[in-house]
């Protein structure tokens, strides 16, 4: 079953989300649409991000079929949203081991793509050259072209998804470390590299896309 | 001491709390004195910061609200609401 981990004081819509669970609990079915309606969207974003477009709307439809099953152990000390969040990821990383093609989650090689780091370093360890400045002052000021964000979805899905899987539930989830070796069942200095190949590859990806402005 | 390629994989996992407290000296060591590092470190931090904030949405249609509500009906009918 899954449980939820700890408080969410961030959640912005607690009261919202206690009347939609009373309701939902309660078996209504215009709360499971609103449900559906407000949450999908997210859930959709998190599916896809670790397994693609293709399986992403099926992962949803059953997170839901399980959200239904698992609704009376939700006691409301995350956001509703969290929760769901984390149902939806843990069946795409299902998804993931199920299906044949993929690699190990653990595997912490780059497999067939280029090493995004393979030319930064000489044989000692050190910068070949400095790493170009970025003009942007602050986080928000990086990301807010919509183009650089467009880049950023496009190398995500390229990335291996090992990679990608641990990125996405680290950074874009912020979920704690241990949860991921926990759901993934990876070694904490595995999920590390992982982690850090997938940073270094949007990192690369991102002092292309200033000297050139394309990805 | 480390090499910058060692300080790039330290950098990563100071953003996440995962160094101790000797890998954190010797990061702390290393970026006094390699000004590329340094800006690598601030720029994977800036990254690393901005990827926090976003948000990971995908639009979804009534068809697609419709489906899954029809799955549900189907796992557990519908209620009457209290």
């Amino acid at each position: 079953m899954l449980e939820e981990t700890r408080p969410d004081p961030g959640s912005s819509s607690i009261g919202f989300d206690d009347d939609l669970v009373r309701r939902l609990k309660a078996g209504d079915r215009n709360a499971y649409r609103e449900a559906v309606t407000r949450y999908s969207p997210r859930m959709l974003g998190a599916a896809r991000s670790i397994v693609g477009p293709d399986a992403a709307e099926d992962i949803v439809q059953e997170s839901w079929v399980a959200v239904l099953t698992r609704l009376d152990g939700f006691e409301g000390r995350s956001a509703l949203s969290t929760w769901l969040i984390r149902i939806t990821t843990n069946r795409a990383i299902s998804h993931l081991r199920a299906t044949s093609r993929q690699v190990a989650l653990g595997d912490t090689g780059d497999g067939e793509h280029a090493a995004p780091d393979a030319e930064w370093f000489d044989q000692r360890g050190r910068w070949v050259a400095a790493p170009a400045p970025w003009d942007a002052g602050t986080p928000e000021e990086l990301l807010s072209a919509g183009a650089l964000q467009a880049c950023i979805d496009k190398h995500l899905a390229l990335m291996p998804v090992n990679q990608r899987t641990v990125l996405v539930m680290r950074d874009l989830q912020q979920r704690p470390f241990g949860d991921i070796c926990n759901e993934l069942g990876i070694s904490a200095s595995n999920a590390r590299v992982l982690l850090h190949r997938a940073r270094l590859r949007l990192f690369d990806m991102i002092n292309g896309y200033r000297k050139t402005g394309a990805c | 001491m480390l090499t910058c390629e060692q300080a790039t994989e330290k950098a990563s996992a100071r953003l996440d709390g995962q160094l101790d407290s000797r890998e954190r000296l010797a990061l702390a060591v290393h970026l006094l004195i390699c000004n590329r590092c340094r800006r690598f470190a601030r720029q994977l931090a800036g990254l690393v910061a901005a990827l926090r904030k976003r948000e990971l949405v995908e639009p979804v249609d009534q068809e697609f609200v419709d489906r899954v509500v029809d799955r549900l009906d189907e796992v557990s009918p519908p209620q009457r609401p209290p």
